[in-house]
């Protein structure tokens, strides 16, 4: 009898179980466990023939009921988390995005390039104390040439065509205006950078008629030859390079003396000689040198208590040296596919 | 300037490294900024005598010369018709390797033998240019060389500073050299010559240069027979020397000579002018042959023009005086602009006998005036421009009259009209050694600073730290101490100079405009999609049209004088139009979808006095998202971006007015923006007239900010407010007003009631259309309540609401939906 209850509840163990693995639902799932477990349920169907077991097997009888309810109950909560990580699952799968698409952003804006070496110039001097400048780009004839030692009539000023807008104002050739306007300003010492646009009168495939330059000068007591060219070696390196070699060629400027013809090893071949440094292994990037006495005295200081350098250089040959770009126009031209390619 | 080196070597020992030379020159500050090399033969070509000329038996343009070479006759194949019995010509043999690589050798010309080519100058590599068989002098003597025939060098040529016989370099028929191409800066005219690079060359190599010679024989006729000079302007014209020389015979000149002046980019005329440029060339002295017979009463009077006066240049050319210019004239009439080029009428020519050699110093300003009023720029007016020695006057006028009675013989009139009322005085400059080491910050003796002086040929006299210094006249460029640090610092080397780091003071003044950082501006329209462009300043006067159809745009444009072409001749006012033709430009190379912007200054004239301001001008056409998210674009995506712009600056208290009256703005989607009271800029759609003017497609819209006047507007100072510590509540109300209802107009109503338990006020709808009325709208707002006391209670709240609410029906004639 009691062996008989027993070998019953031993195969509806199999059964539930079997029904368990089966129900693909979590509502089917529920079903079996009120089906097999609840008060109506098939266990307790068996185990109202525990009344006609004599007392000292009953025990044991229930002993094995709770262990296998027990057991079912286990299963049916396995399959229940199996059945709840499944549908996650699913939910899972279905809500996957294609994360390769492109995303909702506004297309790449862009910084000219001028602005960009314009910024870089300015990060290689701002560390060393300089101050940014500016200065109008309508100036003056004396600001422009007079005060910069070029009188009219002098041949030097054949090297910059000038627009005109009367006898006395014209558009700046250059940004040296501003070392005037600086120092009539304020007294030494000065460290001063100064960028600007610039134009002259000349437009063909090397040449626009506005372009952009970067005015540099240092004004104190006992400022030398030497601190001009440590100062330049270290924009250059800051620039184009810890390794870019630099020289110094004199030349002549109006408003600086001794005046130097900046070059460098040649960014394209590295000094082998190419096509762009005409073989020569440099190219010439800035004219520089010490400033004038005829400048000093046109700004009032006295210039054997004050000595300074000044320096300028093109934005515009500096962007294409160091992105390779060959022809100047294109940085007014301003089609999208040139801008978007910085 | 181009510099043979051959010709460089009659003066100097330049070694036989020309890229040596070259780069000893440009660290020097004489920068050679080429070197190219030439060489051909015309080894293998012999001069030979027309006999007879027949025609081709096939060909009607070609003749069958029979020519004397000499030790034989031959029959050569000829196109050249000009070609006659009895000339004298070059024959290419079989075996020559001309100019430009042409190899000639034995060939049948239609049907015919031809053992050879009759040649023309350009084939000799003797001229550029020219197509005729060259011609050779009616003396030479058929088959010998041509080398030969050609090189009548004077003996005073033949003696070169390398050593040596000149004659023997060529005798072989070869020839080869190295051209500088040397950009000189203005200081240094000294250095627009051979002879003035020499001397450099030697200054910096310790080299010796060799002055050219110069041997005269003069005639027993003294010149003032024929001749003599006034100065009527001896400010204008310092020294005036002149030479007569009497029968000579202008004919080409030799070979040689040809071959320097081709070599220095001048071209061969007649020995008479071609002598004068050569010694121009070589001594850096222009000079002028004038035909002796055309000048009227045997009188030279510089003086200035008469207004009206006229003269025929040389280049056939009819000027006409202001007055100002300085002539050289004879007793009836012009000659000749002084040191810019010469007349027609008296200029020497084949017919010419005698002739007045000139070589003069003219004051540097009234060249450069002459040569610029005329826009004549010549080898002459180039050189007195910057300034020539004046020391050297006479010397060159006899270096040329010793080479024209060599090459064309005649009799040179004993001695030298030398008018001098100017007279050059040394020029003393004291001196301090130390400046030197003070100014290059290197350490150098005293010796070694004067010994640098030395080489070039400066006198020094004096001791310690009071030296006077005397520069050589040939050197204009030097009159002041920092000069002479200069010439120190150049032949000492820059490459000598140590790099020394800056020390001492740092500016003590600030920045301006440090309100704002333009570049930050520029970084943050780059992030928000914006591409940045940068337009030319300039712009066609009709541009200002273009963009303003009512044209009422106020101030006054600014125009160039000397514009580069009639669409470059304004300053632009705005940045529209420029960002405007970009797009165009843009669109018509398929870049359809833009967002650009530009910083840059705009320009007018205001009361006199020219006004710069600088500006941000966006503009946004077409899409600029990827494509799979396009949607309809709005002028409120524009204003996003700009209210992203205003919020990275740091500003928050702008604001946006609808306006009607921005001429190149759509009437009705127009506004001007504000911060905190002030007008910084406009914002809206592109009037669509003005989108067809410039050819746009699709709609622009644009916002336009004035930098300078945000630069100077006070951020205020920011402070910190506490979290709020109680809750808010929103309320939510749909309201139906006239469609020209702003909401601005709306805001301004309820802030008008300055309520406090009102935080902010958010649209969260906004329709029209079906089912509303035309001529309205609906618009939904969220209304936020909050109390920094206490959690609201709904009787507070609905207050509040309902004073909103009647006051947006009373004044906005708003319908509660």
């Amino acid at each position: 009898m009691l062996n008989d209850l027993i070998e019953s509840l031993s195969s509806f163990k199999k059964e539930v179980e079997a029904a368990i693995l089966g129900a693909e639902t979590e509502k089917a799932l529920e079903d079996i466990r009120v089906g097999y477990l609840g008060k109506k349920g098939k266990i307790s169907g068996i185990l109202k023939g525990v009344g006609a077991l004599p007392h000292e097997d009953r025990p044991r009888l229930g002993e094995k009921a709770n262990e296998i309810k027990r057991a079912v109950e286990s299963t049916i909560k396995e399959r229940a988390e199996a059945l709840s990580s499944f549908a996650r699952q699913e939910k899972l799968q279905s809500e996957a995005i294609d994360l390769t698409l492109p995303g909702r952003r506004v297309l790449k804006g862009s910084l000219h390039p001028v602005t960009t070496i314009l910024k870089e110039i300015s990060d290689a001097f701002l560390p060393l104390g300089f101050v940014v400048e500016e200065g109008p780009d309508i100036e003056s004839d004396f600001y422009n040439f007079e005060a910069l030692n070029i009188p009219k009539e002098h041949p030097a000023r054949e090297m910059q065509d000038t627009f005109y807008l009367s006898e006395d104002m014209l558009l700046r050739t250059h940004t040296s205006p501003v070392q005037i306007r600086t120092m009539e300003k304020y007294d030494p010492p000065l460290r001063v950078l100064a960028p600007g646009t610039v134009y002259r009168c000349d437009s063909d495939i090397t040449h626009t008629p506005m372009f952009h330059q970067v005015e540099g000068f240092v004004v104190d007591k006992g400022v030398t030859f030497a601190q001009l060219k440590w100062t330049l070696t270290s924009f250059v390196h800051a620039i184009f390079g810890q390794d870019v070699g630099i020289r110094l060629r004199p030349s002549f400027f109006p408003f600086t003396e001794p005046s130097a013809e900046v070059d460098i090893e040649c960014v394209i071949c590295g000094g082998e000689g190419c096509r762009v440094c005409k073989g020569t292994g440099w190219l010439e990037i800035l004219g520089a040198g010490m400033i004038d006495p005829e400048v000093f005295k046109s700004v009032g200081y006295d210039p054997e208590i004050y000595s300074g350098f000044a320096f300028g250089m093109g934005v515009e040959r500096i962007a294409m040296l160091k992105y390779g770009i060959k022809d100047l126009r294109l940085f007014f031209e301003n089609d999208v596919r040139f801008l978007n390619q910085f | 300037m181009k510099v043979s080196v051959d010709w460089l070597k009659d003066y100097i020992d330049a070694g036989e490294d020309a890229d040596a030379s070259a780069h000893v020159l440009t660290m020097a500050g004489i920068e050679v900024e080429g070197v190219d090399y030439s060489s051909f033969s015309i080894d293998k070509v012999i001069a030979v005598k027309i006999m007879d000329a027949e025609a081709h038996p096939n060909a009607d343009k070609l003749r069958i010369c029979t020519v004397d070479a000499g030790t034989e006759t031959l029959k050569i194949v000829c196109g050249d018709p000009s070609v006659n019995v009895g000339d004298l010509v070059p024959l290419a043999l079989p075996g020559a390797i001309l100019a430009g690589g042409l190899k000639i050798k034995k060939s049948k010309i239609r049907g015919v033998e031809s053992p050879g080519m009759l040649c023309a100058e350009k084939e000799l590599g003797l001229t550029e240019e020219g197509s005729g068989v060259m011609l050779l002098p009616d003396d030479t003597t058929p088959g010998i060389a041509l080398e030969e025939a050609l090189s009548d060098l004077s003996p005073s040529l033949m003696v070169s500073a390398s050593g040596g016989a000149k004659k023997a370099q060529g005798r072989n028929g070869g020839y080869s050299d190295a051209i500088f191409e040397v950009g000189l800066t203005p200081n240094r005219s000294d250095c627009l010559s051979i002879y003035g690079i020499a001397r450099e060359l030697g200054a910096l190599t310790g080299k010796v240069p060799v002055f050219p010679e110069i041997s005269l024989r003069e005639g027993a006729r003294p010149v003032g027979e024929d001749i003599s000079v006034e100065i009527k302007e001896a400010k204008l014209c310092h020294r005036y020397a002149a030479r007569v020389i009497k029968g000579i015979t202008v004919k080409p000149s030799p070979l040689w000579l040809r071959r320097r002046l081709e070599a220095s980019g001048i071209r061969a005329i007649n020995s008479i002018v071609d002598i004068t440029n050569y010694v121009m060339l070589e001594l850096g002295q222009p000079l002028h042959a004038f035909d002796l017979e055309k000048v009227n009463g045997g009188k030279i009077i510089v003086r200035k023009a008469k207004a009206g006066e006229t003269l025929q240049t040389l280049d056939g050319v009819q000027r006409s005086f202001s007055g100002e210019e300085l002539l050289i004239c004879d007793e009836e009439a012009p000659l000749a602009l002084a040191g810019v080029m010469g007349g027609e009428l008296s200029a020497v020519s084949e017919a010419t006998v005698d002739i007045l050699l000139e070589s003069a110093y003219f004051a540097p300003v009234t060249v450069r005036k002459t040569s610029k009023r005329f826009g004549l720029h010549t080898e002459s007016s180039h050189r007195f421009e910057r300034g020539i020695d004046i020391q050297g006057v006479a010397r060159a006028i006899d270096r040329a009259a010793m080479l024209i009675s060599e090459l064309a013989g005649g009799e040179l009139s004993s001695g030298l009209i030398d008018s001098y009322p100017v007279t050059y005085s040394d020029k003393v400059i004291s001196f301090r050694p130390s400046r030197c080491s003070e100014m290059l910050g290197i350490e150098i003796s005293d010796d070694d600073v004067l010994a640098y002086l030395k080489k070039l040929g400066m006198q020094i006299s004096g001791s310690g730290s009071d030296i006077s210094v005397i520069p050589p006249s040939y050197r204009v460029d030097i009159e002041r101490e920092i000069d002479l640090v200069e010439e120190v610092a150049r032949l000492k080397g820059y490459d000598s100079i140590p790099a020394v780091p800056l020390s001492g003071g740092m500016s003590e003044h600030l920045q301006e405009r440090a309100n704002i950082s333009v570049h930050g501006l520029q970084s943050h329209m780059a992030a928000l999609g914006y591409n940045e462009v940068i337009n030319y300043v300039f712009q066609s006067p009709d541009e200002k049209g273009k963009l303003d159809p009512s044209g009422s745009h106020a101030g006054k444009q600014i125009e160039i004088l000397n514009p580069i072409s009639e669409e470059m001749s304004v300053m632009r006012q705005s940045l529209v139009p420029g960002l405007l033709q970009t797009i165009s430009m843009n669109c018509n190379r398929q870049n359809r979808d833009l967002r650009l912007f530009e910083v840059g200054k705009v320009f007018s004239a205001l009361r006199g006095s020219y006004e710069e301001n600088l500006r941000l001008t966006a503009i946004a056409t077409g899409e600029k998202v990827p494509v799979l998210w396009r949607k309809e674009s709005s002028v409120l995506d524009l204003k996003g971006c700009l209210e992203n712009l205003l919020d990275l600056l740091g500003f928050n208290g702008y604001t946006f007015e609808n306006r009607r009256d921005i001429p190149y703005l759509h009437p009705g989607i127009a506004a001007a923006v504000f911060i905190g009271g002030e007008k910084v800029g406009t914002i809206g759609e592109l009037h669509p007239l003005v989108q067809e003017n410039f050819d746009i497609e699709n709609k622009v819209y644009v916002f336009d900010l004035d930098l300078d006047k945000i630069g100077r507007l006070d951020k205020g100072k920011y402070s910190f407010k506490d979290i709020p510590s109680y809750p808010s509540v929103e309320r939510d109300v749909a309201l139906l007003v006239d469609k020209h209802v702003s909401l601005a107009e709306l805001t301004t109503y309820i802030n008008g009631l300055k309520l406090v338990l009102l935080e902010g006020v958010d649209v969260f709808d906004l329709f029209e259309g079906k089912g509303i009325d035309p001529g309205k709208k609906s618009i939904g707002l969220r209304l936020r309540y909050r109390s920094h006391d206490r959690t609201l209670a709904d009787e507070d709240v609905r207050k509040v609401h309902d004073s909103i609410l009647s006051s947006l029906v009373e004044k906005a004639g708003a319908v509660i939906r």
